[in-house]
C-alpha cells in the first residue's frame, strides 16, 4: 500500500464495491473492498485479465455507474454530492466501443467536450474556442480540425476522443483501453502523450490497458486486478519484485518473466541447452532456444545441446548435440538443426 | 454558424416559399399569381369563386402540409437521435398504431354498441369524427409511453415496447376490418391514405398550436442531442441529464406525432427520410443546425407531396401516403447518394 498524500489526493474510494444491479446482490459484485487513491500527477495503469471488473471500476469512479458499497471522494467532497456539469469539469472519460456522430468534424467534437461550460444552446465563447485549439494542440491533432471524424484512422479516433475529454479541462482523466486496436506506434505515441499529460501536474490520469510491459514502462502506479477479484496498488517494479505480479497473470501456459519484464509461453522444456556467447546475439538466440522447447542453463555438464555463438551481434556459431555438430548461419538455420536433431 | 449554413437556410427558405405560392395557385382550377397575392394580402379576386377556394381550401390546406411536414420532420430526427437508429421515425413509439386503433374503433364500429360509447367519449374531445378519435388513440399511446419512458433505463427496449405495441395495435385493427362492412372498410382506408384537406379551418389554430408547441420542445434538448450522439455514457460524463433529455424529447415527438397523426392521418415516409435529407444537405450532425433544417425539408415536401397528389388540372386526387414515398424515395436516395462529403469545416 503506497502511502497516502492527502494534499495531493483528487480522488479517493474507500472501502468500494463494484459491480451490476441492487447494493448486496453478491452475484452482480465484481470487485469489492477497493481502496484507492488518485493523486494530482499520477499516472494510473489499471491491469488485469479480461472480466476483471476494469472497465466497471473506471465507469464508477467517473461516476457513470453507482458503487454497490463504498465512498468515493473527488476533491474532498462525495462523488455522488457534485452536480452532473460541476462533475464533468473535474473528470472526463474516453471510453471503449465505436462512435458514430455522423457529420461531424474533429473540432466540432472536441467541442462537445465544453458541454459542462455552456449555456443550454451551447453557443461557445472565446475561452471555449480557445480551449478546443488547446486541447487539439496538446493531443498534437491541429491539422485534422477540419476533418470528419468519421474519417479518421482508428489511432487519429482516439486522439480526437482524448483531446475531447481534455477540453472539458478536468482535474481527472479516466480512459478505459484507449490503446485497443491500435498499432504498436499508436499505443507508444497514446501512453506517450497521457504520460505527458500527468507529467505537466495539470491531470491525474488513470488508464485501463491490456498493453502490461508498456504499462510497466510507463505508469507511476498499478492498479493489478487479479482474476480472485483483489486489487494491489503500487509502484510497477514493486509489484513485479514482490511477485504479486506475476501471480495475476500466471496461468498454464504463460507465465511473466520478471527478468525481460515480458510474458513467455511456458513450453515444456523437453531438452537443456548450454549457450556461450554475448551481446545482443546472444540474448536473441536465447529467445530462440526457450521458443524451441530448450531451457537455457548457465552451466550443465551433459546439455542435450550446446550453443555457440561465434559473433556478438550476429547468430553465426555452431551447434553441437551428443557426438554431432553443425554450423548455422542464422537463427532459422539453428532452428531447422534443432528439429533434425529432435 | 457560418455561411453555408445560412446560405442552405435562405436557398430552402426560398424553395418553401415559391412551393406555397405553387400549391395555392395549383389545383383543380388553376389560379394566377396575381390574384392569389391579391386575396393572400386580403382583397377579392377577380373571380368571386376564386376567393373562397383560396380562403376556404387552398390556404389551410398548405398551412396543415407546411406544419404536418415541419413537425414530422422534427419529431423524425429527434428519434433517430434519441435512439441512436437511422430508421427511426415519429412514429416508432406507437403513436399513428394507436391513433389508427382509436379511428378504426369510430369508423368500424359505428352503430355498434361498442361504438356507441366510444362514440360518446370521443365527442367529449371536441371535434367529433376521424380527428376526435385519433385524438383519443394517440393521447392513450402518449400517455403511456410517457409513463414507460420514465421507468425504463433502456432505450431499446422502449423502442421495441413501441414495435410490439404497434403490432397489437394493428391486429385489433385488422380484427376490426375483418367483421366489418365493406363501406366502413372504405372509410377507414381513406384515413390511412393520409390527407392535408381534412382539417377544418376552425380547428387550424390549435393543430398550429400542437405543432409549434411541439416544436418549441424538440428544440430544448439540442445541444444535448449533439453529445447524445456520441452515446449516452459519454452524455452522461460531460453532465447531460440523460432521463429528463428523454422525457422532453418523447414528450415533443408524442405531442407532434399524435396531433398530426389526429389531423392528417398516419403520414408516413416524411418523419423517416427528411431527417437524413437534412443531414446529407447541410453535411452537418448539430442539431441547432438540423432541427430548423428538418423543420424547412419536411414543409417543403410536404408541400410538394400535397400538390403532387392533387394533380393540378384534373379532378382526381391520389392517396398522399403514395405520393410522399413513391416521389419522395427516389428523391432522397438520389441526394445520399450524391454527396461524399469529405472534407467540412463547422
Amino acid at each position: 500500500m503506497m502511502p497516502v498524500r492527502q494534499r495531493d489526493n483528487v480522488l479517493h474510494a474507500r472501502g468500494l464495491a463494484v459491480g451490476y444491479g441492487q447494493a448486496g446482490a453478491e452475484g452482480c459484485t465484481v470487485l469489492s473492498s477497493v481502496d484507492i487513491d488518485v493523486a494530482a500527477g499520477d499516472l494510473i495503469c489499471v491491469i488485469g485479465p479480461n472480466g476483471v471488473g476494469k472497465s466497471t471500476l473506471l465507469r464508477t469512479i467517473a461516476g457513470l455507474q453507482h458503487p454497490l458499497a463504498g465512498q468515493i471522494n473527488l476533491l474532498d467532497e462525495s462523488l455522488s454530492a457534485w452536480r452532473p456539469r460541476e462533475r464533468a469539469r473535474r473528470i472526463a472519460v474516453v471510453l471503449t466501443g465505436y462512435v458514430d456522430t455522423g457529420y461531424m468534424s474533429v473540432w466540432s467534437m472536441v467541442a462537445l467536450g465544453r458541454f459542462p461550460y455552456a449555456g443550454g444552446w451551447g453557443r461557445l465563447q472565446v475561452e471555449d474556442r480557445h480551449k478546443i485549439d488547446q486541447a487539439l494542440l496538446t493531443v498534437g491533432i491541429g491539422h485534422l480540425e477540419g476533418r470528419l471524424f468519421s474519417h479518421l484512422s482508428d489511432g487519429e479516433r482516439q486522439k480526437v476522443l482524448i483531446a475531447r475529454a481534455l477540453a472539458q479541462n478536468p482535474v481527472v482523466l479516466v480512459l478505459d483501453e484507449p490503446t485497443a486496436y491500435l498499432d504498436v506506434t499508436g499505443r507508444a505515441e497514446t501512453m506517450h502523450t497521457l504520460r505527458r499529460l500527468s507529467l505537466h501536474g495539470q491531470h491525474a490520469v488513470v488508464v485501463s490497458t491490456h498493453d502490461i510491459e508498456l504499462a510497466l514502462r510507463t505508469a507511476d502506479k498499478l492498479w493489478l486486478i487479479g482474476s480472485d477479484g483483489s486489487l494491489r496498488v503500487g509502484a510497477p517494479e514493486d509489484l513485479v519484485l514482490s511477485g504479486e505480479f506475476g501471480t495475476v497473470f500466471r496461468t498454464d501456459r504463460v507465465s511473466f518473466d520478471a527478468q525481460s519484464g515480458s510474458f513467455t509461453v511456458n513450453s515444456a522444456a523437453a531438452r537443456r541447452a548450454t549457450l556461450i556467447g554475448s551481446g545482443l546475439a546472444r540474448e536473441w538466440t536465447a529467445r530462440a532456444l526457450q521458443r524451441l522447447g530448450c531451457a537455457v542453463v548457465e552451466t550443465d555438464p551433459q546439455p542435450d545441446v550446446r550453443v555457440e555463438l561465434h559473433d556478438t551481434r550476429r547468430a553465426v556459431g555452431i551447434l553441437t548435440s551428443g557426438d554431432s555438430g553443425c554450423r548455422f548461419g542464422s537463427i532459422a538455420e539453428l532452428a531447422a538443426a534443432l528439429k533434425q536433431e529432435r | 454558424m457560418n455561411r453555408g449554413v445560412m446560405l442552405r437556410f435562405a436557398v430552402q427558405g426560398a424553395a418553401l416559399l415559391v412551393a406555397v405560392a405553387a400549391s395555392i395557385s395549383l389545383g383543380s382550377v388553376w389560379i394566377p399569381l396575381d390574384e392569389v397575392a391579391r386575396v393572400v394580402g386580403g382583397g377579392e379576386a377577380t373571380v368571386a369563386v376564386w376567393t373562397t377556394v383560396i380562403q376556404q381550401f387552398r390556404v389551410p390546406r398548405t398551412l396543415t402540409a407546411l406544419l404536418a411536414g415541419a413537425g414530422l420532420g422534427v419529431s423524425g430526427l429527434v428519434m433517430q437521435t434519441l435512439f441512436r437508429n437511422p430508421l427511426a421515425g415519429p412514429f416508432v413509439l406507437g403513436i399513428s398504431s394507436g391513433a389508427g386503433l382509436g379511428v378504426a374503433l369510430l369508423v368500424l364500429t359505428a352503430g355498434s354498441a361498442v361504438g356507441g360509447v366510444f362514440l360518446s367519449v370521443a365527442g367529449v374531445f371536441g371535434g367529433l369524427g376521424h380527428a376526435g378519435a385519433a385524438t383519443l388513440g394517440a393521447a392513450a399511446v402518449l400517455a403511456g409511453v410517457l409513463l414507460v419512458a420514465r421507468r425504463l433505463s433502456s432505450m431499446t427496449l422502449l423502442l421495441l415496447l413501441g414495435v410490439l405495441f404497434g403490432y397489437a395495435a394493428n391486429a385489433l385493427t385488422t380484427v376490426l376490418i375483418h367483421f366489418a362492412d365493406a363501406e366502413r372498410i372504405q372509410s377507414y382506408l381513406r384515413w390511412t391514405f393520409g390527407s392535408f384537406s381534412h382539417v377544418p379551418v376552425s380547428e387550424l389554430w390549435l393543430m398550429a398550436l400542437l405543432v409549434l408547441g411541439g416544436t418549441i420542445v424538440a428544440f430544448i434538448p439540442a445541444h444535448s442531442l449533439n453529445v447524445l450522439l456520441m452515446g449516452d455514457h459519454y452524455a452522461a460524463s460531460v453532465g447531460v441529464k440523460i432521463a429528463r433529455v428523454r422525457f422532453v424529447a418523447v414528450s415533443a415527438t408524442a405531442l407532434l406525432s399524435g396531433a398530426i397523426t389526429a389531423y392528417c392521418g398516419p403520414i408516413g415516409f416524411v418523419g423517416v427520410a427528411v431527417p437524413h435529407l437534412a443531414r446529407s444537405m447541410y453535411s452537418s450532425s448539430d442539431h441547432r443546425v438540423l432541427l430548423p433544417a428538418t423543420a424547412l425539408a419536411g414543409a417543403l415536401i410536404a408541400v410538394l407531396a400535397d400538390i403532387i397528389a392533387r394533380l393540378p388540372g384534373t379532378q382526381y386526387v391520389l392517396p398522399l401516403n403514395a405520393v410522399t414515398a413513391l416521389f419522395g424515395a427516389p428523391v432522397v436516395a438520389w441526394v445520399l447518394l450524391r454527396r461524399r462529403p469529405n472534407e467540412v469545416r463547422s
